[in-house]
């Protein structure tokens, strides 16, 4: 009866309950950095525009949502990044490299309308994309691909094009700081923007924060010269 | 099985191709080589006018006599159209050039349980033709055509039947040449049967090996060699337009028409193609070649359109369009696509299709994907590639901090800046004669920028990377 068994189950022609795959589970959100300043931190809010200088740590502040968005195996979209992205740093963050796609369009109209077929495509989970002037229709349509396509757009943008207020769900200015940013959230949908605060970066990124200044150790005691 | 044929004589194909409706006016097709009426309309007929008459009595018969020069390429072409329409319901077809289809019907009698289902279902597969027919059953291919062509239009498979019926044809209506037929009637032979009750061995001591042949493959007793039709393996589509255009936007309008023909042709195929290729011939210069592509292949003919039309968008036209020719020469099998049916909803599209959209607006060269190369040379470490080029993850560690953003080329560091880690010697490379030598810092300008520089040994320095 045995041998039987084995016979069949060798063949693949029965299985046990105990060989199938388990249902994916409803995924955890994985925590964020920006949780306890912002509320939903940055996985909440769909359309995130972020306005910064080149440099000072735009990418870094998102990387690990991006790596977080990237569990289920969908595309990561690059759209007109100023320089060329470094597969290493991403391999490093951990993100699949075999999903990464990065577009150089002609113009900015050509950016907007592959941001929008990556976003309602359903096949990107995030889409990163560098655009000076960007209009309210054309954030409105953005908006309605991410939901379509259940996808996060994140908008890159130098700090001197904040002209106006766009609508956006979480409006960020970074600035540089030595413990790594220091960010001023001007809109955040559904609350009140939390007053400017210092993203510490120096567990993530120990080697990009400023040493600190070397406080005066207590077990040195002063010595006053007798007067 | 006893074999079976099934014969179909289009007598009027080339009449039939041209006038769809009813025309005004007598319409006669002339072959100019025998100056013969060889097809002619009803309404030619109700004046007189026969086939087998001279241009001169046909005119003379009727003044607004509409003649058409006889094309037997246009008949081939039709024939092959018709074949290829008859294909789907059954499967042995020849053709018999210049007018006549001959099928093999004896293996799809089992299929359609019987002949009259058969021969319902073939005629329902005609009959939106609206073309001219004849048609008859037989025991030989001969047999089949000689029934239809002289009127029988007769469906049976009853072989005796068959056989009375072709035994009393007349001479005239075979393809025996017209001088053999009068021979033999000079010798009192007129109809078939006086030939068929002759024994073969009889019948080539008195007459010539042609008539004996002849015979024989009537009867069935000779072989003869059928060559069967098979549907084209690419499909290659012309259209002619109607008007010219000379808006490439309106040009969907009939791309639309082929690229539904196309779908057809695939599904039935179960193939999927890669690229299309257009031609448009245009009124006074050469034929204007477009090709669309999709990376993974595709059938239906509404995925096609979105892709096309985003082509036509940067197409200029110079002269207006009077013909359009799609050409398929590439198609791939289709895979089945795996989706989870518990991830839930899974978009409309999968990752291939987005990218051939992607890059049929922006072009092939706008599009990468990224790869690591086993290199130690920043430059080389990381590169650009053609998008899913590997499926594989790799994974190997990457030695240390790497910034997000590579400068190229490289900027020389004009400013001041503190050095925060370092250095790194990156010394390799003399393998290939791009050889470095340079000591990697990470460093932080006043703006706050983390950048990442390096020395050369001639204490040069480049701003190579920003840590963004």
């Amino acid at each position: 009866m045995n041998n039987l068994l084995d016979h069949l189950k060798n063949k693949g022609w029965i299985w046990q309950a105990d060989f199938t795959r388990p249902l994916p589970i409803a995924k955890q959100p994985v925590p964020d950095d920006l949780d306890e300043y912002v509320r939903g931190g940055l996985k909440e809010h769909t359309l995130v525009e972020i306005h910064s200088q080149i440099g000072i740590g735009e990418i870094r502040l998102l990387l690990p949502r991006l790596a977080a968005n990237g569990q289920d195996h969908r595309l990561l979209v690059w759209i007109a990044p100023p320089h060329q992205i470094n597969g290493e740093c991403l391999h490093q963050a951990g993100v699949d490299l075999s999903r990464v796609l990065i577009l150089h369009p002609r113009d900015g109209k050509d950016a907007l309308w592959a941001a929008e077929q990556c976003l309602k495509s359903g096949t990107c989970h995030s889409v990163l994309l560098w655009h000076g002037d960007i209009e309210v229709a054309q954030v409105k349509r953005l908006q309605q691909a991410c939901q379509q396509g259940r996808a996060q757009l994140f908008l890159l943008r130098t700090r001197q094009s904040i002209s106006q207020s766009l609508p956006v769900s979480l409006s960020l200015q970074l600035e540089a700081h030595a413990e790594g940013l220091q960010i001023k959230v001007t809109k955040c949908r559904g609350s009140w923007p939390p007053a400017p605060f210092i993203l510490n970066m120096r567990q993530r990124w120990p080697k990009l924060c400023l040493p600190q200044p070397t406080q005066p150790s207590a077990n040195v005691i002063p010595l006053h010269r007798a007067s | 099985m006893t074999p079976l044929w099934l014969y179909l004589d289009f007598p009027s194909l080339q009449l039939d191709t041209l006038y769809q409706e009813q025309a005004s006016n007598p319409v006669i097709i002339l072959n100019k080589e025998h100056n013969q009426v060889i097809q002619l309309n009803t309404l030619a007929y109700h004046h007189g006018i026969r086939v087998g008459m001279g241009l001169g009595s046909a005119a003379a018969l009727h003044r607004d006599l509409q003649v058409i020069e006889y094309r037997q390429e246009l008949e081939a072409t039709k024939l092959a159209e018709i074949a290829q329409w008859l294909y789907f319901v059954t499967s042995d077809i020849a053709f018999w050039s210049p007018n006549g289809l001959l099928l093999r019907i004896q293996h799809m009698l089992s299929m359609y349980g019987g002949l009259p289902s058969y021969w319902q279902a073939l005629n329902d597969r005609l009959s939106p033709l609206k073309l001219n027919i004849g048609y008859a059953c037989g025991t030989s291919p001969l047999g089949a055509r000689l029934l239809a062509r002289s009127g029988h239009n007769l469906i049976s498979q009853d072989p005796e039947l068959l056989r009375e019926k072709v035994s009393l044809c007349a001479l005239e209506q075979t393809d025996l040449p017209q001088s053999m037929c009068e021979k033999l009637a000079r010798v009192g032979i007129r109809r078939l049967k006086e030939l068929m009750n002759v024994p073969p061995g009889e019948l080539a001591k008195r007459f010539d090996s042609q008539l004996v042949t002849y015979i024989g493959k009537l009867q069935g007793t000779f072989h003869h060699p059928v060559d069967f039709y098979h549907p084209p393996a690419v499909f290659n589509q012309y259209l002619e337009l109607m008007y010219e255009i000379d808006s490439s936007t309106i040009l969907l309008q009939p791309i639309k028409r082929l690229l539904s023909d196309l779908e057809r042709f695939l599904r039935l195929r179960d193939k999927l193609a890669t690229v299309l290729e257009f031609r448009f011939s245009q009124r006074d210069s050469d034929a204007l070649s477009l090709t669309v592509s999709s990376a993974q292949g595709e059938y239906q003919a509404q995925q096609w359109q979105s892709l096309v039309s985003l082509k036509l968008e940067n197409l200029e036209l110079d002269q207006p369009v009077y013909g359009i020719q799609l050409a398929v020469t590439h198609m791939i099998a289709k895979e089945a696509q795996v989706n989870d049916l518990f991830a839930g909803k899974q978009g409309q599209m999968n990752h291939r299709q987005l990218l051939s959209l992607l890059q049929a607006r922006l072009g092939t060269n706008a599009v990468f994907g990224l790869q690591l190369r086993d290199d130690f040379r920043p430059e080389y470490s990381s590169s650009y590639c053609r998008p899913f080029e590997r499926l594989e993850k790799q994974n190997w560690p990457v030695p240390t901090l790497r910034p997000s953003l590579l400068l190229a080329p490289h900027r020389p560091l004009n400013e001041k800046v503190s050095l925060l880690q370092g250095p790194e010697r990156i010394q390799t490379g003399w393998w290939d004669h791009q050889a470095i030598d340079r000591d990697y810092f990470i460093a932080r300008n006043i703006q706050g920028q983390w950048l990442w520089v390096y020395r050369t040994r001639d204490n040069q320095w480049y701003i190579q990377g920003l840590f963004s």
